[in-house]
């Protein structure tokens, strides 16, 4: 059941209908109808997993309470790293077995050894990355004492896969969806307006932008050595502009979902395209996944370094800047590892850790040399110059995220910058690649309008009259019906 | 909670009362366009307002679309005649558009039907889908007839099928804002290819190999009922292979035992069956544009050889109409 189904839209207008009318008056029953619609919804995909994470979630939920009981920091520890190793260990299994199997029989057919071939050939459990990230920051705030374990089983169990959610976040932390799970809800005609404004952008980001555009770059990509450097450039910045719209249209759809039942649930996109800096872009980029890594990773990384270090340099380097490399570089090849069993992940989340680490380097020097030469910071020249450097980064990092192999990514690199970079570029359906491309821009001319607001079009209410903004609305209905891209699924759904 | 609804009435309620006008608007200005979906609209309209009107008529697949020139069978024989031929379509495709040449058009004094080594089989996808758009709303005929790519609500509910059909909404934009450029593509039906050899056979054999075509049984009794319908109707009918260059005749491995069902059913039904895959003109690339196709220049000429062929076989000068 894809957000952008038939199948989707009736579910999740039944669910609305039943909800509001017929239990509006017992949230506790309200509760329960998400939770069968979350079941039936993660259901219809395949049943297996849902017992999966039925159990994964039974089982976080008695690991939470034997936290909660236990006193001795010992006891606790052993808690902590049953449900650690469990969830992990799941995740593991599902998704990096076959990889570090194969990794490991590589490495060692270096030293002339040779070992047979094992696979699982495992289903990936949808979502289950996402699934995993929940349930770890349950048990860690349950751990910190940031919050109690919640006795109420149903509440714990549609807290870990409320169906907006659950197949590619926002990730949700339950510290923040169980006070709005225990709450009676209300209708409230504004936050369920401006829910289905949400959905209506998603759809159009997702379904017009990004499945239009993943035809020309799937395309690019997959024959990247049969075109010029200026139709790969054109491909990684169709590529560039499809990961974004293809996420960030999801989580505006589930976030307006959310709104639609009463339900705030965590940004997720910040317009990270306008980011001046490839720290403000990761500070808008997965949002809740950034900050899942900087709270449970990258500061406990942080701090406990920072206990060992006793003196103000190590190894030549500032002792701040090097517990910032120590953090970065373990939780950045985390996250490109994250996202998926594949070197190229790795690679991706490495490159980017390098420039964060660049990043911090010259920030201090940086600061010192514009005072000096009287340099404004705001000057328009130097924030448009910086953002257009973060966007090549990004674009860059994102060649070797689409590629099958980092050789692939190299080798796209290498006739992107050959001197074919300055032909015109070739698509196979000129026509249609105009038009989409005259549509991407627009959508990113939107998206510049609206960078205060939490997604593009939200403030169009406060902007516009009435008619003006049904006008939008329909035009907007019209487009999506007209130029849907057909068949694609969800990109982050694979992770 | 009242407030709402109303307005989600209010908003969704144009999109339910427009949608039928809408088709009928879209369907009717797409249904002129000469070039969109390979430029078949022109056929299905000529089909369905029965302005086929021919005394020769060509069924087949594209070799039939590309092989033989209706201007030449007039010009010689003084009668007009109409190429039916369905680009990436086998058997099923075309005995729809007989079913609609009988029920809506004046009876043919011959048909001549192209036969391939595919013209039994079961194809999955429904190629060039967009053909069909502006016919199908309420048409069971043609649900009947296509049978697969689309769903049923499509056929009975307005819009649905225009869902994501962006090159169907731009050629309705260029006919309403630039119809100069709705230039004609096919010329009853016969659309020919100037051009040259592009195939290249050895990096083709190398790709594919030897391909097994698999005939679909149901297809072949479908092909009988239409035979068995020809002669109840007293319809004259020629099967015809027309020219494939012999280097693409080794692609298929089981070609001679498909062509051997042609041979029985020709026989069985005594229908004449014209097969040129040995002829001079299957020997010269020149005359192909692929392995498969013959190019302007050979299809001119295997017309006029099909002309002398059906002279000889007592198909041509045309019977008289009950005769």
């Amino acid at each position: 059941m894809l957000y952008n189904s038939l199948t989707f839209g009736i579910f999740l207008i039944s669910v609305f209908f039943v909800y509001w009318f017929l239990l509006r008056a017992n949230h506790k029953l309200q509760n329960y109808l998400l939770l069968s619609a979350s079941w039936f919804f993660y259901g219809w995909w395949d049943w297996r997993f849902l017992l999966l994470f039925v159990s994964l979630s039974v089982f976080n939920y008695l690991v939470a309470l034997a936290l909660d009981k236990a006193q001795e920091k010992s006891i606790r520890k052993i808690w902590l790293v049953a449900g650690i190793v469990l969830n992990l260990g799941v995740l593991a299994l599902f998704k990096y077995f076959d990889f570090f199997v194969d990794s490991f029989i590589d490495l060692v057919s270096l030293f002339g050894y040779s070992l047979p071939k094992i696979s699982t050939s495992f289903v990936l459990p949808l979502g289950i990355s996402f699934y995993v990230f929940l349930a770890l920051s349950y048990l860690f705030d349950v751990n910190k004492g940031v919050i109690k374990a919640n006795r109420n089983l149903p509440e714990v169990l549609l807290a870990l896969q409320f169906f907006p959610i659950i197949l590619a976040g926002p990730i949700q932390r339950p510290s923040g969806l169980f006070p709005q799970i225990s709450a009676k809800r209300e209708f409230d005609y504004a936050r369920v307006v401006d829910g289905l404004r949400q959905i209506l952008w998603g759809l159009f980001t997702k379904v017009v932008i990004a499945d239009n555009l993943s035809s020309f770059a799937d395309d690019i990509f997959n024959n990247y050595t049969f075109y010029s450097g200026s139709t790969l450039l054109t491909g990684a910045i169709f590529y560039s502009v499809q990961i974004y719209a293809d996420f960030s249209g999801y989580s505006n759809i589930a976030i307006g979902t959310g709104k639609l039942l009463g339900f705030d649930i965590v940004r997720n996109f910040a317009f990270p395209y306008f980011a001046r800096d490839i720290t403000e872009f990761w500070k808008r980029w997965h949002i809740s996944l950034t900050t899942w890594f900087r709270d449970y990773l990258f500061l406990p990384i942080s701090f406990s370094v920072s206990y060992k270090i006793k003196s103000e340099r190590v190894l030549g380097i500032k002792a701040d800047l090097f517990i910032y490399i120590v953090a970065s570089t373990v939780t950045w090849l985390l996250t490109g590892l994250w996202h998926g069993a594949n070197y190229t992940f790795i690679f991706w989340g490495m490159l980017h850790g390098f420039f964060l680490i660049i990043y911090q380097w010259q920030k201090s020097p940086r600061k010192k040399f514009m005072k000096k030469r009287g340099i404004n910071n705001n000057n328009k020249f130097l924030v448009l110059s910086e953002t257009l450097l973060t966007l090549v980064i990004v674009l860059v990092s994102w060649i070797f995220f689409r590629s099958d192999s980092i050789g692939d990514a190299f080798s796209y690199l290498g006739i992107l910058l050959s001197g074919s970079l300055l032909s015109l570029p070739e698509f196979p359906n000129m026509k249609i690649c105009l038009v989409i491309t005259i549509l991407t821009v627009l959508f990113l001319y939107v998206e510049w309008l609206g960078r205060e607001s939490q997604y593009a079009i939200q403030n169009i209410a406060l902007r516009f009259s009435s008619p003006v903004r049904w006008s939008v609305y329909y035009i907007l209905v019209i487009v999506i019906f007209f130029f849907a891209g057909l068949g694609q699924k969800f990109i982050y759904f694979q992770f | 909670m009242r407030k709402f609804i109303f307005r989600v009435l209010i908003f969704v309620i144009p999109f339910i009362l427009l949608a039928y006008i809408s088709d009928k608007t879209i369907s009717g200005i797409l249904k002129k366009s000469n070039s969109f979906a390979d430029g078949e609209y022109p056929v299905w309209n000529d089909l369905y307002n029965g302005e086929i009107n021919s005394d020769i008529v060509i069924y087949g697949s594209s070799r039939a679309l590309k092989h033989i020139s209706p201007e030449i069978l007039y010009d010689s024989l003084n009668v007009p005649a109409y190429n039916l031929g369905v680009n990436g379509h086998t058997l099923r495709s075309e005995y729809f558009r007989h079913t609609l040449l009988m029920k809506y058009n004046r009876l043919p004094r011959l048909i001549i039907q192209t036969i391939d080594v595919t013209s039994f089989e079961k194809i999955s996808d429904l190629y060039n889908p967009d053909q069909f758009l502006p016919y199908m709303l309420n048409n069971t005929e043609m649900e009947r007839g296509i049978f697969n790519g689309f769903r049923h609500i499509d056929y009975h509910l307005p819009m649905i099928r225009y869902f994501g059909k962006k090159e169907a909404m731009l050629e309705v934009l260029k006919l309403v804002f630039a119809e100069r450029l709705n230039t004609p593509v096919r010329v009853r039906g016969y659309r020919p290819r100037d051009q040259e050899w592009t195939d290249d056979l050895k990096s083709a054999k190398q790709k594919m190999g030897l391909l097994e075509v698999k005939s679909d049984s149901a297809i072949i009794v479908l092909f009988e009922k239409f035979i068995a319908e020809c002669k109840e109707k007293k319809l004259p009918l020629v099967l015809v292979y027309t020219p494939e260059y012999i280097e693409g005749q080794k692609f298929v491995s089981n070609r001679a035992d498909i062509l051997s069902i042609y041979s029985i059913l020709s026989q069985k039904y005594d229908v004449p069956l014209l097969d040129y895959s040995n002829d001079s003109i299957s020997y010269n690339r020149n005359y192909f544009y692929n392995s498969g196709h013959l190019n302007k220049t050979g299809a001119e000429l295997f017309t006029r050889m099909l002309i002398r062929d059906l002279y000889s076989i007592n198909l041509l000068p045309l019977k008289d109409e009950g005769q």
